[in-house]
């Protein structure tokens, strides 16, 4: 994959195929529209906080994403910059953020996972990811956090951003779904080293 | 420039590893109340031989989730004889809590770790969360903060 990467004819390296996941003139309604959907999926949070500093914190969350979106696609485009391919950033940066309704939608199904039925629970947990499914046994809570979200909307989120980077380097779907597939997994790794340390030998809240 | 941030990550990666492997690896004193050394600032100084047993809740005044969650677990028992006695421990706070401090905390047994035990020693690090000791003192289990 290195090879790939890093070996490739300069001819090969042509002007950016991606085209815009939506058009530049309706963005500012999409973006705007992204950022009510993660502020309504915040409020959700906040229903099990139950603090008036997580109802102020929910304020943040469009932010926060926003951040997260804007780092993703910096992150990748210094990958690929750093094999001499450059990947066109606000387009991809578009995808990231547009991608990430199945977060929205995963969420929404995780919450609805909890007062359906068993049978109804376990398709949920296949979408939604493996926290909503309710006979999954975590050895440890740091785990279910990092790797919790696992499902098919989540492999539908890394599908989508493997594909941008095909289309828009003309490397092979496979060489990029293979590279987001393993960053995916050092960052829930990430995630589980920065959660285990949060908490140290305490529970989490989990529901 | 962009090697240079590669490397960066890659340096951050392996330290937070290395951080977190040796942070798992360490051995944790078991809780015991009686020889954690708290300073009783209001209410009962130990736990009675006959109690029904002790719940410990780690609270920062600067923390207002966890203070929520220990007025819901107030709320919820206030004091009935089957429930066990609520104890507010006041953690990761350097400084003896001013009286205006103490007096915003609704508790009737309130101590204060004032050597840093529940951190340092016992390596519990979440505010709110249920620590429950028997009537001798000797740790039952922690449970979550309760959620509303």
């Amino acid at each position: 994959m290195t090879s790939e990467r890093e070996h490739l004819p300069p001819e090969t390296r042509s002007a950016p195929a991606l085209s815009w996941a939506v058009a530049p003139g309706w963005q500012p309604f999409w973006y705007a529209y992204l950022g009510f959907c993660w502020w309504q999926a915040g409020v959700g949070e906040v229903a099990h906080a139950g603090t008036a500093s997580a109802a102020l914190a929910v304020a943040f969350v469009p932010a926060g994403k926003l951040a997260g979106f804007l780092s993703e696609a910096a992150f990748y485009w210094l990958w690929w910059r750093g094999g001499g391919r450059r990947l066109p950033y606000w387009r991809f940066f578009c995808v990231v953020a547009s991608a990430s309704l199945a977060d929205v939608l995963a969420i929404r199904l995780a919450e609805m996972a909890h007062t359906a039925s068993p049978a109804l629970a376990a398709w949920l947990a296949a979408l939604a990811g493996l926290q909503a499914w309710r006979g999954g046994a975590w050895g440890s809570p740091a785990l279910r956090v990092a790797f919790g979200t696992l499902g098919i909307l989540t492999a539908v989120r890394i599908g989508v951003t493997a594909h941008a980077q095909s289309r828009a380097l003309g490397i092979r779907g496979a060489v990029a779904l293979a590279w987001t597939a393993v960053v995916w997994v050092l960052g829930r790794i990430a995630l589980l080293w920065l959660t285990d340390l949060a908490r140290g030998r305490s529970p989490l809240p989990l529901h | 420039m962009v090697r240079i941030v590669w490397f960066s990550l890659a340096v951050a990666f392996v330290f937070l590893g290395t951080v977190w492997a040796v942070d798992r690896g360490r051995r944790w004193d078991t809780p015991r109340l009686g020889s954690a050394g708290f300073e009783t600032l209001r209410g009962a100084r130990s736990v009675r031989r006959d109690s029904r047993g002790v719940l410990v809740v780690p609270l920062n005044p600067a923390c207002p989730h966890c203070l929520a969650a220990w007025r819901r677990l107030t709320e919820a028992c206030p004091g009935e004889p089957r429930c066990e006695d609520r104890v507010a421990l006041l953690v990761d706070v350097p400084g003896r809590p001013s009286r205006a401090a103490l007096a915003r905390l609704s508790a009737r047994t309130l101590w204060w770790d004032r050597r840093g035990v529940w951190r340092a020693r016992w390596g519990h690090r979440v505010y709110g969360e249920r620590m429950r000791f028997d009537g001798s003192g000797s740790y039952l289990g922690t449970s979550a903060p309760a959620l509303p």
